[in-house]
């Protein structure tokens, strides 16, 4: 064995820390999958006045900063958004409640985690996080119809360990391809979905849209609006984006509205000047 | 006999770090970024060895060679041609190695046994993964159109053996299994296997380029309708006290040099 750079007891801490976060975000996947997004922010997420202030949730067209802001966009748009796609089926069966109970219906939304790879901070405070989203989402109708489609990104997390428990900082969850459930993507230029998303079809080559799967309207008004992640490029900064080893955590490239992510090189350059 | 603490403990945060080498070799190979992955987390032997099912690469160099001269070249060459047409000028200036790509071999959960002298562990892992190109390619991925969007999925095998060298983990076998390579969602799968083994019996390419390889496979058996599901895996890691030939994905190639 190489030489000892942390006692026993702090690569005993260090290895379950690395559990312990992988643990979080699993339960996060899961909140997210079942719409319990309040109990997520409550439960899941930093409780510290000063880091609720920082706390951030990006998404392909920008950032959602402070608690209030994400909790807006998060909880509170999805739930409205969760009442529209329930409407038509209470218009349908008029013996339908047209309240909370019933919302979701038809929806399902798995975002199956994938190599989730991951760094502890050296200081012990911090740890970085990545994975790949292999999901589907389903949107049903009333009619009996669903829009189905396979759905993929990469989701980043800056956590934190907040009193000796560990939370989420700093969420971005992006989204690079929205496939329909029985088409080959190949068609996808001619391919318009009922959702009015245009997506990556052919005029997207010269004026492309950074929402590409999400539409506008789902992705909302980021408190601080920059491209985050344009699917058209793909995964450019992937490598600069990505958790590597680190001794303390960077506010210039944490996964932070203030941070690098997603920013051309550079950009990048000229902050580190 | 039982390990001692530290022994275990050394086990333990092994077992996390082969995991994260795993999915760090997953990433940097999504974007072609072949140097950042051989430089940083390979053992840089006349051992190390690199197979798929067309042949086996033996000896760093030979690795080495393949992946950034070979595959990464071609990787590079793909997209200077797309750059190259008025269709993508936004592209220039771009990294030619990624820009474009965004498509992984996601890993399931990994399989991971070390040994008892804890100088070595082995991991066994699957996928299902996808490659994804936001461009696609008027030559290679042409068939729907020129820059129709692309977007396959990749289904694979690994068996994977790691060694401790003056206090890290490094890589020093890769094996891979390919099963099948589909696009998404989009024909069957098994049937499309079967038409292309038996369009071309002897396709020993790796996307597309020649391989210098130590020996000439096949080395594992894609998907067939007639194969028995065994003759798809390599073999899952037994408990084990050393890196040898018994216990290893490329016996013959155990020692450090």
């Amino acid at each position: 064995m190489g030489k000892q750079y942390y006692t026993d007891d702090e690569l005993v801490e260090r290895l379950w820390d690395y559990e312990d976060v992988k643990q979080l975000m699993a339960k996060h996947f899961y909140c997210y999958a079942g719409d319990e997004r309040r109990k997520e922010l409550n439960d899941l997420w930093v409780r510290l006045p000063q880091n609720r202030r920082t706390a951030s949730l990006g998404v392909n067209t920008g950032f959602y900063t402070g608690m209030e802001d994400i909790s807006n966009y998060y909880v509170v748009q999805l739930s409205d958004l969760r009442y529209s796609q329930l409407k038509p089926f209470c218009d349908a069966d008029p013996s339908l409640d047209y309240g909370k109970n019933n919302l979701g219906r038809g929806i399902l939304n798995n975002s199956a985690v994938y190599s989730p790879l991951l760094h502890i901070a050296e200081d012990g405070k911090t740890a970085r996080y990545m994975c790949y989203i292999q999901g589907a989402r389903a949107v049903g109708h009333a009619d009996g119809s669903a829009d189905c489609r396979f759905m993929f990104g990469l989701v980043y997390a800056d956590l934190m360990k907040e009193q000796g428990e560990w939370k989420i900082w700093h969420l971005i969850i992006t989204n690079d391809h929205a496939i329909p459930a029985g088409k080959d993507y190949g068609d996808y230029p001619e391919w318009k979905d009922s959702f009015g998303t245009t997506g990556q079809n052919g005029p997207l080559r010269v004026h492309h849209d950074p929402n590409n799967s999400y539409t506008e309207e789902e992705l909302g008004t980021p408190t601080v609006q920059r491209t985050v992640y344009d699917p058209f490029f793909g995964w450019e900064h992937l490598y600069e984006d990505m958790p590597h080893p680190y001794y303390t955590l960077n506010p210039l490239h944490d996964y932070g509205p203030e941070g690098d992510f997603g920013m051309p090189y550079y950009e990048r350059e000229r902050r580190n000047v | 006999m039982g390990l001692s603490f530290k022994e275990r403990l050394h086990q333990a945060l092994g077992v996390q770090e082969i995991e994260r080498l795993k999915i760090y070799h997953a990433y940097v190979h999504s974007v072609s970024y072949e140097r950042e992955e051989f430089d940083k987390i390979w053992f840089k032997g006349e051992n190390s060895t690199w197979t798929h099912w067309f042949g086996m690469m033996q000896g760093f160099e030979m690795i080495y060679y393949n992946h950034t001269m070979g595959e990464g070249h071609m990787g590079v060459l793909d997209t200077y041609e797309k750059a190259d047409t008025d269709e993508f000028p936004s592209f220039r200036g771009g990294d030619v190695r990624s820009v474009g790509s965004s498509g992984l071999h996601g890993l399931t959960e990994c399989y991971i046994e070390m040994a008892k002298d804890g100088k070595s562990g082995r991991l066994w892992a699957m996928t299902a993964g996808v490659m994804m190109d936001t461009l696609g390619h008027p030559k290679v991925r042409g068939e729907k159109g020129p820059y129709a969007k692309f977007g396959e999925a990749s289904w694979e095998y690994y068996g994977a053996d790691f060694v401790y060298v003056d206090g890290e983990w490094k890589y020093i076998h890769e094996s891979v299994v390919p099963v099948f390579h589909n696009r998404y969602d989009g024909e069957n799968m098994g049937q499309r296997q079967y038409k292309v083994t038996d369009d071309n019996p002897e396709h020993t390419l790796w996307r597309g380029i020649p391989c210098r390889v130590g020996v000439k496979g096949p080395l594992a058996q894609m998907y067939d309708v007639y194969q028995p599901v065994q003759h798809l895996l390599q073999e899952c890691p037994e408990p084990y006290d050393h890196l040898d030939d018994e216990h290893s994905y490329s016996p013959g190639h155990n020692e450090l040099k």
